[in-house]
Parts: structure tokens; C-alpha cells; sequence
């Protein structure tokens, strides 16, 4: 194994990277740490050490285990009993349950193959009538590949009301359906977002959804940690999200 | 003659136990009994590590219970790809027992924490001579492929709770160095017990 602090590694910037042990043991002062963070933002190579020197650190946790007095586990347990957990980013709803339509004719077994035999359907019912039969069939067989893709995440989240949606993400590419949302306004959209880790103001739009009681996309640039929502915005949609989000699905892996 | 047996004595079977990660993922969707597991897999580590920081034994219990049920309270939160359950959990846990060192120690002078020093050095004497297990052993090994200076730094640091603006104070060497013998101490010890993340 190499020791890297022989060789000389590339930092992006000054010497905050010699901080990385000292972060790493939570030994740097309180005023040091927003400009120690916005760095790790900026320097990946630091961000990954980081990683690893806090996770080393957690060793000499483990390295100084003893055994807890018996007593505290039952206390902990009761306790628990009368605290509530926050709220996860995204509830989970089964989407599966609202789709009536199933295509099942040309998917194998897969572990994914219900997904996308009820996605696909969604796709076809809800596609615009703009499209050709061959087309839409295209579409859907790309969107069947994508979401019986073994390594591709499918996440779900509710909105107001009875609405429900499912993105199903797959190399940085993604599926988004919703189904239910309330009707819009004439001089309103619902525009769908990817909102980068830095929160709203990194938010790039990812189209206007489809005006109908449903509605699917595809989203050519999705990464794990990023989030997917939904707001109301003006009729053609706006440059940032003004709305409070209506759905909102985080993209963990 | 000899006769071949196999082997079918219990001790050989082999159990699977759900990793930290599984657990802290059932715990996440309120799964109490995925938490007793979980309880039972990480307490030793928060309350051996939260005293040896801490020394008061009453304040260990107490900061050990904060801890876990902030575990169980905000495990919604956890992000997988920022680092593991455990890392989490022991980070989580030790910058808890870190800001109770260092709130307490506000009021005092130099003197008093110079003097704190020494009874860090006392302690790891009787802490070596005490039976280790495994996972103890392991990290006692590796802790010593660093220098005096290295490992030095980093137990005033991790345990003593001193910022290494402090530790530099301490020791009375330049920032830069302390910087750096934190840095090579914790890739040195990551290397040997062979760390991933």
C-alpha cells in the first residue's frame, strides 16, 4: 500500500488540503469549518481523503470499545418509543397501485420487469397525441431498457392530493412519471427541476410537464444526490422555481 | 489407519448477521427491532470511545443515550454515498463528546488541561493492560506504525478534544507541522488497517 503522503498529490487550491487529518479527528475550530467545507466542494481528490480519514477515525472508536452498562439499553429503548424520526425527503407511495394499465407481452422475469411493464404502460397510455405509434413504441422500449436495468434506482414520492409519482434513474438518465397532480390553471405549468446538492438556486429545469391528469419525462442529466421536484409555475414555465415544490423525490443511492 | 470425519460441529456454521448499513437502513423506515440490533452492534464503540474522551462515567451514559436516539431520530437523513453507517454513527457520536470537552473546558486554564494531558498518557498505560479483543488489537498495532510525534498528535487530538491550533500550543511546534502529523498519523493508520471508502 502506498504511503500518499510520500508522493505528491494535486490539490486544487492554497494548503487547506493539509487539513484533512484534522477535520478527519474534528479538530479544527468552529470558525474554520464553513471554509474548510465550501473547499470540499471545489477539491474531489480532498473530498474522497476526507472519506477515507473519517472513516479511519471511526476505527479508533472502534478500537476503544467497552462494554456499555446493561442498564442503558433499556432506557434507550423506551425512549425511542416517544421519539419521532424526522421525516424522510420522499414518502414512499406504490405507484403500482394507482396504474390500472399492464403491458406484461414482451418483458422477461426481471426483478424490474413489473416496473417497467406498468411504467411503459403509463408511457403509452399518457403520451401526447403528437407522437406516431412508432414512435411512442420507441420511446417506450428505451424507457423499458432503462428501468430493467439492474443497476438503476427507482424512487417514489406523493404529491398534493391523491398524486403519486415514480422516477426511475439509470446512468445518469431518468424517468419521471406522475399521475394525479391537480389540474393547472390556463396560465400556469407544472415544471419539473433537477435541484443540485447546493439546494434551490443550483436548480436547472428539466422541462414542462404535460398538461393532463398525468404526465411523463425523461431526464437526460440526473446524479445520485441530487433531487428531482415539481413546482407551479407561470404558463412556459420560469428561468428558477418560484413555487413551493409540490413533489419532491431526492435521488439516493 | 486414520479416518477422515467431516466436521459438524455447531461452532462451525456459519451465521449471517445484517451489516450496520442494512440495519440503519431498516431503522430509517422505524424499525424497532432493527434498532435493538443495531444497539447492539455499535454501543460498545460510542460508549469506549465517548469515555476515553470524556472520563466521567456518569457524563459517558448520558452522551451514548444522546447519541443513540439521535441515531434512531435522524437516520432518515443518512446519505449512503457520503460514507458509511458506522462512520456516521462514530462521527455523529464523537463530535458530540468533542463539543462537551471543549464547552467544559472554556472556563479553564491552560494549567488544568496541561495536567489533563498527563492523565491522557496514564490512561493509555492502564487502557493497554487491560485484555484487548480483535478489533482493539488491530488499531493498537496499527496506531503504532506512526511515529511517537504522529500518534501523539492524533490522541490529543481524537481523544483530547484539543483544535491543533491547541495541540501546535501544546506541544509548542509550528502549525504546518502539527497539520501534517495529523494528516500522515490517520493515512498512515488508514493504510494499515486498510480503510476503504
Amino acid at each position: 500500500m502506498t504511503n500518499h503522503a510520500l508522493t505528491g498529490r494535486n490539490f486544487s487550491d492554497g494548503d487547506l488540503h493539509t487539513l484533512t487529518g484534522a477535520y478527519a479527528a474534528d479538530a479544527l475550530p468552529a470558525d474554520e469549518l464553513a471554509a474548510f467545507d465550501a473547499h470540499l466542494e471545489n477539491c474531489a481528490t480532498c473530498a474522497q481523503e476526507v472519506r477515507e480519514l473519517v472513516a479511519t477515525a471511526a476505527r479508533l472508536a472502534t478500537g476503544a470499545a467497552e462494554p456499555v452498562p446493561s442498564h442503558l439499553r433499556a432506557q434507550v429503548l423506551d425512549q425511542i418509543q416517544t421519539t419521532r424520526q424526522l421525516a424522510p425527503v420522499a414518502q414512499l407511495v406504490d405507484l403500482r397501485d394507482a396504474i390500472v394499465a399492464q403491458d406484461r407481452r414482451r418483458w422477461f422475469s426481471q426483478p424490474f420487469a413489473v416496473a417497467a411493464s406498468v411504467l411503459a404502460a403509463l408511457v403509452m397510455a399518457l403520451a401526447a397525441s403528437a407522437y406516431e405509434a412508432d414512435q411512442r413504441a420507441d420511446r417506450a422500449e428505451h424507457i423499458a431498457a432503462l428501468v430493467s436495468d439492474p443497476e438503476a434506482l427507482t424512487l417514489t414520492g406523493s404529491g398534493p392530493g391523491d398524486a403519486v409519482a415514480k422516477v426511475v434513474v439509470a446512468d445518469g438518465e431518468a424517468v419521471f412519471a406522475v399521475k394525479n397532480l391537480p389540474p393547472v390553471e390556463d396560465n400556469q405549468d407544472y415544471q419539473l427541476w433537477v435541484i443540485g446538492e447546493k439546494g434551490p438556486g443550483s436548480a436547472r429545469s428539466a422541462g414542462i410537464l404535460d398538461r393532463g391528469t398525468g404526465a411523463q419525462h425523461v431526464i437526460s442529466d440526473v446524479d445520485v444526490g441530487e433531487t428531482i421536484g415539481v413546482t407551479l409555475e407561470r404558463r412556459g414555465g420560469s428561468p428558477t422555481p418560484t413555487g413551493t415544490p409540490l413533489v419532491l423525490m431526492h435521488v439516493s443511492a | 489407519m486414520v479416518s477422515l470425519r467431516r466436521s459438524t460441529s455447531p461452532e462451525k456454521q456459519v451465521r449471517i448477521t445484517p451489516t450496520v448499513d442494512e440495519l440503519l437502513q431498516l431503522v430509517a423506515r422505524g424499525d424497532n427491532r432493527a434498532f435493538e440490533q443495531l444497539y447492539d452492534e455499535v454501543a460498545n464503540s460510542v460508549f469506549g470511545m465517548v469515555r476515553r474522551v470524556l472520563r466521567d462515567p456518569a457524563q459517558s451514559e448520558e452522551v451514548t443515550q444522546e447519541v443513540l436516539i439521535e441515531v434512531w431520530r435522524t437516520s432518515t437523513r443518512f446519505d449512503p454515498t457520503r460514507g458509511n453507517a458506522s462512520s456516521w454513527i462514530l462521527t455523529m457520536a464523537h463530535r458530540r463528546a468533542i463539543d462537551r470537552v471543549r464547552s467544559a473546558q472554556a472556563s479553564q486554564d491552560r494549567d488544568q488541561r496541561v495536567a489533563q494531558r498527563d492523565h491522557t498518557a496514564a490512561y493509555d498505560v492502564v487502557a493497554e493492560q487491560v485484555e484487548h479483543r480483535l478489533e482493539q488489537e488491530q488499531v493498537r498495532r496499527c496506531m503504532q506504525t506512526l511515529t511517537d510525534l504522529q500518534s501523539e498528535s492524533v490522541r490529543l487530538a481524537y481523544y483530547g478534544g484539543y483544535t491543533y491550533r491547541e495541540v501546535a500550543e501544546l506541544l509548542d511546534v509550528p502549525l504546518g507541522t502539527i497539520k501534517t502529523r495529523l494528516r500522515d498519523g490517520l493515512i498512515r493508520l488508514r493504510d494499515c488497517l486498510g480503510v476503504q471508502a
